[in-house]
């Protein structure tokens, strides 16, 4: 039984519209290539994309930083190993080096750590940030809970 | 035996509970202060009137250590019938015949309650010679039958009267064949209180037509088990890892503090628990993120973009599950993940599904995510964000071949615009074991928002504010009990096509 038109037509539209939609190139920068510069650069974490771009993720039209400009372009473009590229500036520009090292964006001196994992990870410890209380209220909440809960429980108990 | 033991600590339960519930809630902070990171669930095991997951995993709301029963039904309907008899009715039958062995009590499973938590004797024997085989053939179900529901809990009652002896000779059996979809191919009888379970995927990457390399590598090496001791449970997985720095993989489960491409240890779940009554449990630990339909694709959008896998997204915290006869659904409040540092990249919140039976081969449900974190999820710029999914999902059977399972969520993140994931997948297995399965999905996570000092254009790209599609054909065989191979092949919007193929030994 031959199909009605409006659901070929329907159809059709679909089909176009997912073939257009698959075949869509990328805009995104390689995900691959923090890891790489962490690598490279022997820094302790892997680097946010706003190492070298102005959004995390990075896309290929927002490159920022001195370290990228003219220095690792070649090498990301060309899929080729990052790291001779990096050397080669760190001997030029020690200073600016040593902040990638940090993890420390160097055109605008931001600490662009990404997160560390597994347990007992030295992790420095953050100068100016909030204490986190969340622990303790924790342990407030549940001394409290079970007040509430022996307090509940007496008058069923009599 | 496991059932009188388990209604005594019901009995137990109000004080026993209370007392559980202030442990829990005292201890798990303390221990998560002071410590400085998929075998699968198959949703589509629906199609043949499972629609829940507790009575063959040890997870309440599925995935990987398998139970006794589990084991069983791995066997006889998941992997390929090479008995020569018809079809799955025959391996329905020796499964109705098997329950009735070994737990006259359990209910068949078109239930969501179908024997929650019935992880039973792991040292089940499947042994086709045993006497208890004299089942009239005209009892046996036809394939494709639905099970009735009447049915359900009287068939293995009534069998297990004059069935009984067999399952002593039955479970002390020495035939060696009979015991093969046991832990370790049935090298060990493990006592009634300990589940045991191993993995090992590998997998193979051909990216076609791109400038991508061919890649092979273990993308899943792990063992789990689980405890029981009356109404507690203890249990979780431990494994080894290596992925290039940088990788989103497998970093969040690490337990050793290598930063680069060296092998870690890993633990993806680790929990104690506590069956408050048999329909409810209590966990505290690092869990699977109770969150849509809990498929096996890690990488499939819907999860990953959620961040919702079940790869190394779990999270510590305190989770309730309940496992009704028509509902399900589990609620987690979420502690963070204390095997990431520093404490700004913890996200907090809660995270939960219910999801409602409409038949016995039919669920629709919900879901929920609200976490906060100190860090843009996206971005990690170090700004206080707010992340929040929530969406609706669906299962459904069609006859015993056909299975189709559809999710579809809305993602609010702070400086975002809305956006949105969905999948659909279709699965068929007209063949016992081989699953052709075809899955669409679509992605838009939102426009980013860029702060007014930034002078800079807003770019929308597929994914990030535009949708962006994805297509996978795959085929998957349940070789024989502990086996199984898959091939996909998947296509994105700006990505190349990629040729994937995997091998995956049970234990």
């Amino acid at each position: 039984m031959p199909f009605p038109k409006s659901f070929r037509h329907l159809l059709s539209r679909l089909s176009i519209t997912g073939i257009a939609l698959l075949t869509t190139g990328s805009a995104l920068a390689r995900p691959e290539v923090p890891g790489q510069l962490q690598a490279a650069a022997n820094m302790q974490c892997v680097p946010l994309c706003t190492m070298c771009h102005l959004t995390n993720p990075g896309v290929k039209s927002n490159w920022t930083s001195k370290l990228l400009s003219g220095v690792l372009v070649t090498p990301i473009t060309n899929q080729t190993d990052i790291k001779p590229a990096y050397d080669a500036w760190a001997l030029t520009d020690p200073v600016n080096a040593a902040k990638v090292q940090k993890g420390i964006e160097p055109t605008f001196n931001v600490d662009v750590c990404g997160p560390t994992y597994g347990c007992a990870v030295p992790v420095a410890k953050e100068a100016a940030a909030p204490r986190d209380f969340s622990g303790p209220l924790w342990i407030v909440g549940a001394v409290v809970a079970g007040g509430i809960l022996r307090r509940r429980r007496k008058p069923s108990a009599r | 035996m496991q059932s009188s033991r388990r209604g005594r600590s019901t009995a137990k339960t109000p004080s026993g509970a209370l007392l559980i519930l202030r442990i829990a809630i005292i201890v798990l902070p303390l221990i998560a202060m002071f410590t400085p990171k998929q075998a699968h669930a198959y949703a589509w095991m629906i199609k043949r009137g499972y629609p829940s997951c507790p009575a063959c995993h040890a997870d309440p709301s599925g995935g990987e250590l398998l139970t006794g029963y589990g084991r069983m039904i791995s066997q006889l309907t998941l992997s390929t019938n090479w008995s020569g008899e018809e079809g799955s009715g025959a391996n329905q039958r020796g499964l109705e015949r098997k329950l009735a062995l070994r737990s006259p009590a359990l209910r068949s499973p078109e239930s969501f309650a179908a024997g929650p938590k019935g992880a039973g004797p792991e040292a089940v024997t499947l042994d086709d010679d045993a006497p208890a085989d004299a089942a009239k053939e005209g009892d046996a179900p036809k394939e494709g039958d639905a099970p009735k529901e009447g049915d359900a809990e009287a068939k293995p009652e009534e069998a297990a009267p004059a069935e009984a002896p067999a399952a002593a000779s039955s479970s002390s059996s020495d035939s060696g064949d009979s015991k093969f979809g046991n832990f370790m191919f049935g090298a060990f009888d493990l006592p009634d209180w300990l589940l045991l379970g191993a993995s090992y995927r590998h997998l193979n990457i051909l990216p076609v037509g791109g400038s991508g390399k061919f890649r092979t590598f273990p993308m899943m090496l792990d063992a789990y088990g689980q405890m029981r001791f009356g109404a507690f449970t203890a249990g979780g997985s431990i494994g080894g890892a290596r992925v290039a720095a940088g990788s989103p993989y497998a970093r969040r489960a690490q337990i050793t503090a290598n930063q680069g491409n060296q092998w870690n240890l890993i633990s993806r779940t680790h929990y104690v628990g506590y069956d408050i009554i048999p329909e409810v449990t209590v966990r505290a630990g690092r869990l699977n993120l109770p969150f849509g339909v809990r498929i096996p694709e890690h990488t499939m959008w819907v999860r990953q973009a959620t961040g919702t896998d079940r790869e190394s997204s779990q999270e510590h915290g305190v989770a309730v599950a309940y496992v009704g006869e028509a509902f399900r659904g589990e609620l987690m409040g979420i502690a963070g993940n204390y095997q990431v540092h520093p404490d700004k990249f913890r996200e907090r919140g809660y995270s939960g599904y219910l999801e409602y039976a409409t038949s016995s081969n039919a669920t629709l449900g919900i879901s929920s995510l609200v976490t906060f974190s100190g860090t843009d999820p996206v971005t990690r710029n170090e700004l206080k964000s707010t992340r929040q999914v929530h969406g609706a999902m669906a299962r459904a059977g069609f006859g015993e071949k056909i299975a189709l399972l559809a999710e579809l969520d809305a993602m609010l993140t702070s400086r975002r615009g809305t956006g949105y994931v969905g999948f659909t997948q279709l699965d068929t297995e007209f063949i016992q074991g081989v699953h052709v399965l075809l899955t669409g999905e679509i992605l838009d996570q939102g426009t980013p928002k860029v702060a007014p000092n930034m002078n800079m254009l807003v770019t929308r790209t597929p994914g990030e504010g535009k949708p962006k599609v994805g297509g996978w054909l795959s085929v998957a065989w349940f070789v024989y009990s502990h086996f199984d191979v898959r091939f996909d092949a998947i296509q994105r919007t700006g990505d190349d096509l990629s040729l994937l193929a995997q091998l995956h030994v049970y234990l």
